[in-house]
């Protein structure tokens, strides 16, 4: 219905309705436009406000009045110009003039859907509780009773074995004389020994070319100069060709998912490989939005992205949640491993990664008598993506705790434990507790994790966090230029200082994981699944993980 | 004296043993013999009084001999001893004439260790320099286990490397972690050493004139001087070891390989310039700063004058720009400002001052502030016009149909686009069924006939008293370019339009057109009350929108009907224009007014123009006021004189960093923020 007076504040929402509030202070704000040039939102704008003030300045009550027009800084409330809360406008403030304030009572989701569209961000699920993870303690501290290692002075080698390890029996081995050989015929799966903390998959795409080189030339720095074999995966956007034919592909996974973008890059790459990659990654599930496709949406297909991924620029490219050739767990996971398998001569370990689901043991029993699957990774509710609707991020999805647990408990009733590794991911870092929350999983049965988020804001400064701060990795905005195509945005970003802080990350995560070990008397073996080292107070999860219960 | 570590052969226990060694030196012992039987801790403890108390001790030593051991406390085993000699070593001098196994010396801190033979594991850990006494000694004639003066805080270690057990590392592995402080000469070599911690150098004169003073009494002490010339036959046989200073250290870890320098010494050698993205962005690769300008500006703006429509033009039928005329009255053009509505409308003071229900005036913006503009007035005031001088004429000739509101504004658009014009009417004068509303007292004769008279004079060719019927109206169509039809109301029995034939389709009375008033003969237009009723206002408005179609059509050129946007109310800053109450009555009586702005009149004052163009808030057309340019925190925004009371406003992009204050500020929404692409 149209009004004919002008809409006043007629179905206006106020801004107590917005997650975040605006604090502006006018009596520091200089008017130099910093804020409102920089706000990836233009949730703040400039406007003109009136004041009528009525004075009295002699000595009994003689009233005038004043008229002050001015200009300020104010929020905007447009749902669709909400205030993410980054703060950049702090950042840029010269006068700290301007802040977001986090508005616990905000009823942002209440409209968050204008035009029928269901929100839809970046990020991780919002849930700033403790997690199970960070619930954990270490509560076997040997002095007395193990030799117990003094991380500063022992010599550790924090490495974990990626690849189907086959116990010495099984081995395909046979003996003339003193020398061993391979039985005519015999397979031994490849297996690679790495740092037990791994960069899990972010695509070209998801991520800004600064950001993606920035993590790359980290992780090569942390092989060639710092000696810790950290592996990065690709995540699903193919890898730039001159990667593909560096020696530095050793250090990277290659994602293969159900959009199989970049993989006739990849495949025609194979020729001028001068190494092998890592492993390879099959992509079934991403754990913060299990069940719903990647999406990568047209602001971010640019050239570069149209280029690597072979696609139309401004396009939304969906990862669909299902592989189109997949019929059956038994038929699609085996033929999956073995088309990758084959294209390095099975020289790589290919491994599937799944969300956490209840469904989690079904795939694992499958894989444990499937040769060539040379691990499982687990990718749990508390890990993050670039663009999803909030709906699968923030209420769908299995804790990786439990799901990691009841894995590594099947596979030591078959007495495979050491044989096919399991990774685990989602939420690693979630609270900053990097090294506890990997060795937690490792004690509870993860060969290894994977780090996303953490990473993002560790080693570029994302703004992030579990009470919806920014989240806009799937507009193509963001303001740390991490998740952007935009050079504007993402020339903010230092792809030196990125790799720089990578190293910084994994240097003091290895010192870390050694303080956590060492009391354990765990200098050369990962004490993978050394569960008696767990404790926790809360009842129900000791029960739950069968870990000791500590109080 | 002698103290026997066994009786009868039961073994003493370690605190027996050590009540006997106490209670002898309380006797006044200081010489004690001591058959030892493994018992912990012999010799230490012990305060001489009054001369040095020695002790030999021989058999099997338990650990730590000497523990604790006292200055004036001599101690010689005559074999090997076990674990932890000289364990917290507080001033004893201790001679082991054989191998000390693991952790000598642990935590000492004064005092002096000889060993005759090699240390085990562990030696040297954890020693002190208490600077109230002389620094502790350690000396191994032959070489150290393995994980030598770990957390070594201070004190001298000697290692003299003479027949060590393994010649490649007389130091063992990986000795001096975590050392801070004291000194460790040595005499062969070492490898594995915590370099992070400790620097290996060269002997100083100093240094050498040290050692070769105090190895004489060692090498005497254990009965080797005859190793005295080899050992001391250069300082370049020997090398030391000592802690980096806390300084040092911060330095040294500064000196990784940065990133930056990894990217040039391996990265790009192997990926390629650029790095691994090189050949695929043309962006350059250095940082941008989060304030940028140009180019790299994520919003510019633009100076969107006119781009959108204020709200009393988008509701005119006839389009009259009433915010351009008050524009001109602010610049003082009043006859330019009145003149103006004759390009829209031949009858503004009939029509616009009196028959017309002012729709702009209901939607004007100001009304939400206090009243509306009184455009009605300038309607009004729009008397003695001067007609606008016709374009060049075009040679096309066009017929109007009938010289009432609708005919007469089609063919005064027509006259003044350049076209040949001719007017028929049926009745006796000009007008049509504008003499109704004169008739009924709602407009003055004397202002229609202003309008009418101003008309008869233009170059319009006016034929009253002619009604065209059929052949009359073919003879038209043939002798004109095109016809406009605009005879009024018709019954719905078709017999008014029975002059039209079959060309033009009609029915019940109306004659049907597309949104331009064309009709099915497409050089024919129709308009007013003939294809559908309404006010005069909308009348003159359908008799201008079908002008112009059919002068686009006779022109070969596009009839673009204005459809720019209405400025939303949100784009204009009314805060400007915000009024406050007036005088202020105080209690003396006085009444003050205030100090800025304007005020909220008590009384209606008679509006003027001039008074109603100074309130006009001029929505979407720049009222040229330099908000803009004053808001600007970075000067970017200049004015330009364009002449003839034309101006435009610029940005200098090298300047503007895309902040949006001048479109947050400008009271007229002209500056829109664009993506900068």
């Amino acid at each position: 219905m149209e009004s004919a007076q002008r809409l006043d504040h007629n179905s206006e929402l106020t801004l107590l309705e917005f997650p975040f509030i605006i604090r502006w202070r006018e009596d520091r704000c200089s008017r130099c436009g910093r804020c409102t040039a920089v706000c990836p939102t233009r949730a703040i704008e400039a406007s003109v406000m009136t004041q009528r003030l009525v004075r009295s300045e002699g000595d009994t009550p003689l009233p005038s009045t004043v008229r002050r027009v001015s200009h300020v800084v104010r929020q905007v409330n447009d749902i669709d110009r909400q205030c993410v809360g980054c703060g950049t406008c702090s950042l840029v403030c010269p006068n700290m003039a301007i802040m977001p304030e986090y508005n616990p009572n905000h009823k942002f989701l209440f409209h968050k859907n204008r035009g029928g569209v269901p929100y839809a961000r970046g990020g991780r699920r919002n849930d700033p509780a403790t997690s199970t993870l960070d619930k954990l303690k270490f509560t076997r501290i040997s002095m007395l009773t193990d030799p117990s290692l003094d991380a500063g002075r022992h010599e550790f080698h924090i490495r974990t074995l990626m690849g189907r390890n086959l116990p010495a029996e099984s081995l395909p081995l046979e003996r003339s004389g003193d020398l061993l050989s391979l039985k005519p015929n015999g397979f031994i799966p490849p297996v690679r020994e790495i740092f037990p903390i791994r960069i899990g998959g972010m695509s070209i795409g998801a991520l800004s070319p600064p950001m993606w080189e920035g993590l790359a030339m980290g992780v090569a720095y942390l092989n060639e100069v710092e000696n810790i074999p950290v592996v990065m995966c690709s995540g699903e956007g193919g890898l730039p060709r001159r990667l593909l034919k560096s020696r530095y592909l050793k250090y990277f996974i290659p994602q293969i998912a159900s959009g199989y973008f970049g993989w006739d890059e990849i495949i025609h790459a194979l020729p001028e490989m001068i190494e092998e990659p890592a492993a390879i990654e099959i992509k079934y599930g991403q754990g913060a939005k299990p069940g719903d496709g990647g999406l990568l949406m047209a602001y971010k297909v640019l050239k570069l992205i149209a280029k690597i991924r072979g696609v139309p620029m401004y396009v939304d490219l969906a990862s669909p949640p299902t592989h189109q050739t997949k019929y059956s767990i038994e038929e699609a996971v085996a033929k999956m491993i073995q088309s990758v398998s084959m294209a390095w001569g099975f020289r790589v370990p290919v491994y599937p990664k799944i969300s956490g689901t209840k469904t989690a043991l079904a795939v694992l029993n499958n894989l444990a008598r499937n040769p060539y699957a040379a691990a499982l990774t687990i990718d749990g509710e508390d890990g993050a993506t670039g663009a999803a609707y909030n709906v699968s991020m923030d209420k769908m999805g299995h804790p990786i705790a439990s799901n990691l647990r009841d894995c590594y408990l099947e596979l030591v009733k078959q007495g495979k434990q050491n044989e096919l590794p399991l990774f685990a991911a989602g939420g690693v870092g979630k609270e900053a507790n990097l090294a506890a929350n990997a060795a937690s999983l490792i004690l509870l049965g993860a060969s290894g994790v994977d780090i996303g988020k953490y990473i993002m804001q560790a080693a570029a400064e994302c703004y992030g966090d579990e009470r919806n701060r920014c989240n806009l990795c799937n507009l193509g905005r963001c303001p740390r230029g991490i998740t952007t195509q935009d050079p504007r945005l993402y020339r903010r970003l230092d792809a030196d200082r990125v790799a720089q802080r990578v190293v910084d990350v994994f240097k003091s995560a290895e010192m870390e994981l050694k303080k956590i070990f060492a009391p354990m008397g765990r200098s050369t073996q990962l004490p993978i699944g050394m569960s008696d080292g767990l404790g926790v107070g809360d009842q129900a999860i000791a029960e739950r993980l069968s870990i000791s219960y500590v109080c | 004296m002698k103290i026997a570590g066994n009786i009868d052969g039961k073994r003493v226990s370690s605190r027996e043993l050590e009540e006997k060694i106490q209670a002898a030196v309380d006797g006044g012992a200081y010489e004690l013999e001591i058959e030892a039987q493994g018992q912990h801790g012999i010799g230490g403890r012990i305060w001489p009084q009054h001369a040095p108390v020695k002790i030999r001790a021989r058999g099997p030593i338990g650990q730590r001999l000497g523990a604790m051991g006292m200055m004036g406390t001599e101690i010689v085993a005559e074999y090997g001893a076990s674990d932890d000699v000289g364990w917290l070593n507080c001033g004893a001098k201790i001679t082991v004439l054989g191998d000390v196994t693991n952790g000598a010396h642990n935590a000492g801190a004064q005092g002096i260790l000889y060993v005759q033979g090699s240390g085990g594991a562990r030696c040297d850990t954890m020693t002190k320099h208490n600077p109230r006494f002389e620094p502790l000694q350690s000396w191994y004639f032959r070489d150290v286990g393995d994980s030598f003066a770990e957390f070594k805080a201070g004190g001298i270690s000697v290692v003299c490397g003479v027949n060590p057990r393994h010649p490649e590392n007389v130091l063992g592995y990986r000795p001096c972690v975590g050392m801070v402080g004291g000194t460790v000469y040595f005499r062969g070599r070492t490898e594995g050493y915590s370099d992070k911690d400790v620097q290996l150098l060269e002997l100083s004169d100093q240094d050498w004139e040290w050692l070769r003073e105090n190895i004489e009494p060692f090498l005497a002490a254990i009965d080797r001087l005859d190793y005295l010339s080899e050992l001391t036959r250069a300082a370049a046989d020997w090398r030391k070891l000592i802690a980096y200073t806390p300084a040092e250290k911060k330095q040294r870890s500064g000196q990784r390989l940065s990133t930056w320098e990894f990217r040039r010494s391996h990265w790009e050698p192997a990926v390629g310039r650029g790095g691994i993205f090189g050949e695929m962005i043309d962006q350059p690769f250095t940082l941008l700063p989060f304030i940028t300008t140009g180019q790299d500006r994520r919003f510019k703006p633009v100076w969107n004058n006119e781009k959108q429509l204020p709200p009393c033009v988008a509701v005119c039928p006839s389009d009259i720009p009433s915010h351009r005329r008050f524009q001109l009255l602010r610049q003082g053009k009043r006859q330019e400002a009145l003149d103006l509505v004759l390009q829209y409308s031949p009858l503004a003071a009939t029509v616009c001052g009196e028959l017309c229900p002012n729709i702009c005036m209901k939607a004007c913006s100001r009304k939400t502030m206090d009243r509306p503009l009184d455009i009605k007035g300038l309607g009004r005031a729009s008397r003695d016009l001067t007609p606008p001088r016709p374009e060049a004429a075009t040679g096309k000739k066009v017929a109007v149909i009938g010289a009432g509101p609708a005919g007469l504004s089609a063919a005064w658009q027509l006259m003044l686009k350049g076209h040949a014009v001719s007017l028929y009417e049926s009745g006796d004068r000009l007008g049509g069924r504008l003499w109704q509303s004169v008739d009924k007292g709602k407009v003055e004769k004397d202002i229609l006939e202003e309008d009418l008279t101003r008309i008869s004079a233009s170059a319009i060719e006016i034929n009253l008293n002619t009604t065209v019927d059929q052949k009359l109206y073919q003879k038209l169509r043939q002798e004109n370019d095109a016809l406009v039809i605009a005879c009024g109301a018709q019954g719905k029995d078709d017999r008014g339009l029975a002059y039209l034939g079959t060309a033009v389709h009609h029915k019940g009375g109306k004659i049907l057109v597309n949104h331009q008033g064309q009709t099915n003969d497409l050089q024919v237009f129709a308009a007013g009350d003939v294809v559908s009723r309404g006010l005069p206002t909308h009348v003159i408005g359908g008799g201008r929108r079908a002008a112009l179609a059919l002068h686009a059509l006779l022109t070969d050129s596009q009839y673009h009907p204005e459809s720019r946007p209405t400025i939303p109310y949100a784009e204009l800053k009314l805060e400007y224009f915000a009024f406050q109450r007036g005088e202020c009555p105080t209690a003396h009586g006085t009444v003050t007014t205030p100090l800025v702005g304007p005020i909220l009149p008590r009384e209606e004052s008679r509006p003027t123009p001039e008074s109603e163009a100074q309130r006009c808030i001029s929505c979407g057309f720049c009222r040229d006021c330099h908000i803009c340019e004053n808001t600007c925190p970075y000067d970017a925004i200049s004015r330009r004189d364009l002449g003839n009371g034309e101006f435009e406003y610029m940005v200098d992009p090298a300047r503007c960093i895309g902040c949006g204050f001048c479109a947050g500020t400008c009271p007229c929404g002209i500056w829109e923020m664009a993506e900068n692409i």
